[in-house]
């Protein structure tokens, strides 16, 4: 009678604050009968028999608790015999214990046990760490909020294995690159899945920039999220891994598990971060040669008289950044009902002047327990808001950057700055004052630019998904989930009149990009969990589709003008608008199963088939792909040295299919500007999906008493099918078709190591180590049979920039980039030059490096002594290449550092092949010929990765118990990107102007990296 | 018990739902709702877009009409000339041929004339004037790419697969001159049945010939003239 009371009123408070859920458990409690009430003794010792300080005992379901003293004693009076108490300690398996009266014994076991934790795999399925196949590494929330970054993904920088993070130099609100084993696939995707709660999360490619001459970055979905809201990210590396997410995880899976409230008492949490950032490697400008001068203007480039006082506009340029981040969370709960509700502002001002950032984070969640604790409902809601102002971009039109590093050293800089505009009493609007022509496209006043020619993005998110759990009997469960994601984001801009003439109307323009994206997704899946005597078997059956819509409204001003400065759609002669949309479907129906044997030797099999709508018109469109892994835990089968607690292999087989992208195999005509675009590329009705087949070992162990915990994996990886196009003679009737082919493989090694020593009670230290290594080769490009040798593919282009482009060319690797190339001479190593004072090139393009580095590894340390804890991350790339073609405009403008010496130095050396002799060329020459837009820097510009630096280090204190028991108040210093302990190029290389796959390692007037100062509180109460 | 059976029926409901998940929707969901099908592009959208190419001039398309006219056929006959060394000094001016520069006119010859007008004359029942005006723009375009580059691909064009044989010079000519003559046939016997009048309701689209058949027909006598003139010193004429 009371139950079904209870049960109508928790429906009835559905969306009330956790408040009514402690209510419902005092009711609950003073149902039961009154038991004995008394004081309670007890000493909490750890494994070597030393008392713990400072543990938390509290009774379960109550407020009422302490902390145990020096030699780890406590007392708790007003318990009931009989009560639960929970004893937790930082680094300790929490343990339970019922109190009978007697004086307590509690022997707390070390929380490395990693092999018995239960893991959140693919689907949402929970595994024993012990029972998987595959890799995965497991990251703590805290590891994501010890020094918090704008985009989150930010902070697992070195601290996966395998995983490679590179962030656009686009500041607060842009994108960073994820790779995890390399990039695998030519005109696809090439990031991983993001998972939320079981559910994928919408990640559509946003627009990025592709060309040398502009784009912008329009975010991506990853960072958006509030790090506060996570509970554990679970990254699943190799497509094994990921075989029951099909398609979309082809490239590996992070699987991220946000907060719910916790049993017992209801809690907020509350943290506030301030950091301050400073730029990190601006580029070094010369101040000794200035520009020539024409009457009221000046060159464009720096290759003038040398001169004395001269100005260096750069360093005047950047601003102090500053980003605040706040967030609240309450959260708690009973057995039957808990709640969690957080928000989170994130605040940002950009190191680039008028650049700022503002995004809220709202989440609720509640979960239900109903019908005996047999169904379980769970709902969650998260909205987010994010505003832009400035965000900068890389590229040539319209950034600030150039105008300011290029600036002559002679000209007066403070003028410009001061008045970058002026009224023009004909034409009665203001213009753009600047020491050169304006109609140029590389250099404009930068505080114009800031001005007047500046873009505001607004994204609206939002994400509502509900899981409805039903246990059958204890063995079988039936669970259906829902999600729908919706992503609005808005970019405008507004280019007032006498920006140059090159880029916008003389009269001015306006821009307006509205795009939507849609992903609606479901699943049914039947769980079947048994134990037959010595076996085991887990077994899940479901059914999923996804749906996804985007649709993108381009609007803005077309052909001419009527007025100035005046900015709606109206004010155009011509059509400046455009509407686009893009639709997929995918249905899929898959299967897994693991069976157990004695809890030590495990076979996993998974099934999965897809039906993809992007296939549609080909008989290709339902396909096909297993896996099969195999694990022994090698411990529990044999007797090994005592030094091994435990030591487990592994070894598993996989296929999956990877998602094609929408419309190829029915391309349609096209309409612009008045007249039909006939199609150009013949239809591809005989499209396969890519597959990737992989192979991973591997083994994982913990020895000497679980201090030393370590895992090594093996893995290649084969994607076949690939996509590419091929010109074909426009005789045929069309420009260009796609075809099947190619075979890119990833080989390489990840290995993971940790180590746990505790000095004494007081003082210990945790050390982690993680390296990876990635082979990437083209096995196979164009393996089509029946075609001719020289009918075949020779390259792929991927991208251009600068002259130089990626290609994809059999026998080499993904991220190569060929240029035209010097002829050097081979003693001296000093470019050549003809008689005619001629720089000498090869006749073919040549590789002259990668953008993909071939070792990451990361080293972290975390000392606790008493209640202060300090922590520090050294990481760092071998290998690969970055090109920094801002150095190469530099150069090229005469406004570096290089050309200024060359300039003192009478010119730079090279080799004459008709005299044979070194000899010196002009400076100017030289580097106007080897700086060039269109080419011609061979390798002068590639930079060798390899970098170390301290990535983070932060210093803390902990007030325990300062609000009451677990209630703590933590404040700590933080700092990321200190300082480099090695670095060959001029400037960061672990960062991007792109997240594209031609586009990655390089520079060209990008923001700096930057180096930040904060301060981290953090409080429960 | 009750609310078990519940339960469980909208469990059910929900597995229904999601399991109705099939594929008869994909073509429709692959197709891009902004693109024009083959259907929807009509006869004088396919006859617009091979006038506006003999002399390539869509979408203010100015490089392109540079590279396919002024840097061949003006520059080399004299009609115009370039006042400065634009490219460092390398370009047809110099016979300097510039990779990328020359082909423009091969391939927008045979994708903005000749294909539209290939796509025209295969379409079932058309009209005989419709035919004939056809063939006259289709070999206004093609004789261009064949007095620019000698042997050319023609006759076996426009049929998909992944090469197409070249035909020479011979070939293309009397192809040319065969379809000229059929096509200036059919069009006199349209003007005949039509009472020798023009009907410029059927030629709408026309920027040419100002709507009138007759000036079609002449223009198609003309053109026979031309390439018999450019036969006439040459050991196949």
């Amino acid at each position: 009678m009371l139950k079904r009371l209870q049960y109508v009123s928790m429906m009835l408070l559905m969306l009330a604050l956790p408040v009514c859920a402690a209510n419902a458990s005092e009711n609950a409690s003073s149902l039961e009968a009154i038991q004995q009430t008394g004081t309670c003794k007890g000493v909490v010792i750890d494994s070597t028999g030393e008392g713990v300080i400072g543990a938390s005992v509290l009774v379960k379901g109550t407020t009422n608790g302490t902390i145990t003293d020096f030699d780890g004693n406590f007392e708790l009076s007003g318990v009931k015999q009989g009560a639960t108490l929970v004893i937790s300690f930082v680094g300790y398996e929490t343990q339970e214990v019922v109190w009978n009266g007697q004086p307590l014994n509690i022997k707390l076991k070390d929380d490395t046990q990693l092999l018995e934790e239960v893991v959140v795999t693919a689907m949402g399925i929970e595994r024993k760490a012990k029972s998987l196949t595959y890799a995965t590494q497991k990251v703590n929330g805290d590891e994501l909020t010890r020094a918090k970054e704008t985009n989150l993904v930010n902070s697992l920088q070195g601290k996966t294995a395998g995983v490679v993070i590179t962030p656009n130099t686009s500041g607060a609100g842009g994108s960073s690159k994820i790779v995890i084993r390399g990039n695998k696939s030519a005109q696809g995707n090439n990031q991983p899945l993001i998972v939320i709660d079981g559910m994928p999360m919408s990640n559509p490619q946003t627009s990025q920039l592709e060309s040398v001459y502009g784009g912008r970055d329009g975010g991506d979905a990853l960072s958006n999220l509030n790090p506060d809201d996570i509970a554990s990210m679970n990254v699943l590396k190799g497509a094994s891994a990921a075989a029951l997410y099909g398609s979309m995880a082809a490239n590996g899976v992070i699987v991220i598990t946000t907060k719910k409230g916790s049993t017992g008492n209801v809690r907020a949490d509350f943290s506030s971060n301030i950091t301050v950032e400073t730029p990190l490697d601006v580029p070094q400008i010369q101040t000794s040669y200035g520009a020539a001068v024409s009457g009221n203007s000046y060159d464009m480039n720096s290759w003038g008289e040398k001169i004395s006082n001269g100005v260096n506009a750069s360093k005047d340029f950047f601003r102090t950044g500053a980003t605040y981040i706040n967030s609240l969370a309450v959260s708690g709960g009973t057995d039957k009902v808990q709640s969690y509700a957080s928000y989170a502002n994130t605040s940002s001002n950009g190191m680039m002047p008028t650049n700022n950032f503002m995004r809220h984070n709202m989440m609720v969640k509640q979960t239900y327990k109903l019908l005996d604790n047999k169904m379980t409902i769970t709902g969650s809601l998260n909205y987010i808001n994010q505003k832009g102002h400035n965000r900068p971009r890389g590229g040539q039109y319209n950034n600030p950057l150039i105008g300011a590093y290029t600036f002559p050293a002679n000209a007066n800089w403070s003028q410009f700055k001061n008045e970058y505009e002026k009224y023009n009493d004909v034409k009665q609007y203001n213009e753009q004052q600047w020491y050169c022509d304006l109609n140029n496209d590389f250099t404009q006043n930068p505080d114009w630019i800031l001005n007047r020619v500046a873009s505001d993005e607004t994204r609206n998110r939002t994400m509502a998904s509900g899981t409805v759990r039903y246990d059958i009997t204890d063995f079988l469960n039936i669970q259906g989930r829902l999600s729908y994601d919706r992503t609005s984001d808005e970019w405008e801009r507004k280019t007032y009149a006498s920006t140059s003439q090159v880029l916008a109307n003389p009269k001015g323009q306006y821009e307006r990009d509205m795009t939507n994206f849609r992903q609606f997704y479901g699943d049914l899946m039947l769980t079947f969990n048994k134990q037959f005597g010595d076996y085991s078997v887990n077994a899940s059956f479901g059914t999923s589709f996804s749906d996804y819509k985007s649709q993108g409204y381009s609007i803005g001003t077309g052909g001419d003008r009527y007025l100035p400065n005046y900015f709606t759609p109206v004010n155009s002669t011509k059509n400046g608008s455009s509407m686009s949309m893009s639709r997929k479907r995918l249905n899929a129906v898959f299967g897994t199963a693991q069976f157990g044997w004695k809890d030590m030797l495990f076979l996993d099999v998974t099934g999965r088939n897809d039906w993809s709508s992007t296939l549609a018109f080909t008989p290709n469109g339902s396909y096909f792909y297993p896996s099969v892994g195999l694990t022994a835990v090698i411990s529990d089968m044999v007797q090994l040295p005592e030094v091994f607690n435990a030591l487990k292999a592994r070894a598993t087989y996989s296929v999956v299919g990877n998602e094609m992208p929408a419309y190829i195999t029915n391309n349609l005509n096209g309409f612009s500007n008045g007249s039909i675009t006939f199609k150009t590329t013949m239809p591809f009705t005989d499209m396969k999906p890519e597959k990737l087949h992989s192979m991973e070992l591997g083994f994982d162990a913990s020895m000497f008493d679980n201090r030393l915990d370590f895992d090594v994996t093996f893995y290649r990886t084969n994607n076949k099918n690939q996509y590419f196009s091929m010109s074909v003679p426009p005789a045929t009737g069309y420009r260009e078709y796609y075809f099947n082919a190619g075979n890119i493989q990833n080989t390489g090694v990840e290995f993971t190591a940790s180590w746990n020593q505790k000095f004494s009670n007081k003082f210990s230290w945790k050390t982690s180590f993680n390296l990876s290594y990635n082979k990437n080769l083209i096995k196979e490009l164009d393996n089509r049979s029946g075609i001719d040798e020289s009918d075949r593919l020779q390259y792929v282009w991927q991208g251009g920039l600068y002259g130089n482009e990626m290609r994809l060319v059999e026998g080499g690797e993904y991220g190569d980039i060929y240029a035209q190339n010097f002829i050097r001479d081979e003693k001296t190593g000093l470019i050549c030059v003809d008689g005619n004072g001629k720089i000498q090139y090869a006749a073919d393009k040549q590789k002259v490096g990668n953008v993909n580095s071939k070792f990451n590894l990361g080293w972290g340390n975390t000392f606790y002594y008493k209640d202060f804890n300090f922590y520090f991350l050294i990481d760092g790339r071998i290998g690969g290449n970055f090109f920094d073609y801002t150095q190469a405009s530099l150069d090229q403008h005469g406004v570096s550092v290089n050309s200024a010496k060359a300039r003192d130095n009478g010119g730079v050396e090279v080799f004459n092949t008709e005299t044979n002799k070194v000899e010196k060329m002009d400076a100017k020459k030289f580097y106007t010929a080897i700086g060039s837009i269109n080419g011609g820097g061979g390798d002068y510009y590639a930079y060798s990765q390899t970098n170390f630096r301290l990535r983070e280090i932060s210093l803390g204190y902990t007030w325990r118990g300062l609000f009451g028991n677990g209630r703590d108040l933590s404040l700590s210093a933080v700092a990321r990107n200190l300082f480099f302990f090695y670095k060959d190029c001029p400037t960061d290389p672990d960062v991007s102007m792109s997240t594209s796959n031609g586009y990655g390692g390089s520079s060209y007037y990008s923001m700096p990296s930057t180096r930040s100062f904060g301060i981290n509180l953090k409080l429960q109460f | 018990m009750k609310k078990n059976l519940i339960y469980n029926a909208l469990l059910v409901s929900a597995a229904l739902m999601i399991g109705t998940s099939c594929t008869d929707n994909f073509e429709n969901v692959n197709t891009d709702p902004f693109g024009l099908t083959d259907s929807q592009v009509a006869m004088g959208d396919l006859y617009n877009e091979a006038q506006l190419s003999i002399f390539y001039n869509q979408s203010n398309g100015n490089w392109e009409y540079q590279l396919i006219q002024n840097l061949n056929a003006d520059l080399f006959s004299g009609y115009l000339a370039i006042p400065t060394a634009f490219n460092g000094g390398l370009n047809n001016d110099n016979y300097f041929m510039m990779n990328g520069w020359n082909g423009y006119t091969l391939e927008y010859m045979l994708l903005h004339v000749i294909k539209p007008m290939t796509t025209l004359q295969k379409i079932e029942n058309l009209a005989d004037d419709f035919y004939a005006i056809g063939s006259i723009m289709k070999v206004a375009g093609a004789h261009k790419m064949v007095d620019t580059y000698g042997p050319s691909p023609y006759t076996q064009a426009m049929q998909g697969g992944l090469s197409v044989d070249y035909d020479s010079e011979e070939t293309c000519y009397t192809a040319f001159l065969n379809e000229l003559a059929d096509a200036t046939q059919k069009l006199t016997s349209w003007l005949d049945a039509n009472g020798g009048k023009d009907d410029a309701s059927r030629l709408e689209w026309d920027k040419m010939a100002g709507k009138s058949q007759k000036t079609w027909l002449q223009f198609g006598n003309t053109l026979r003239l031309r390439l018999a003139m450019r036969l006439a010193c040459s050991s196949f004429g």
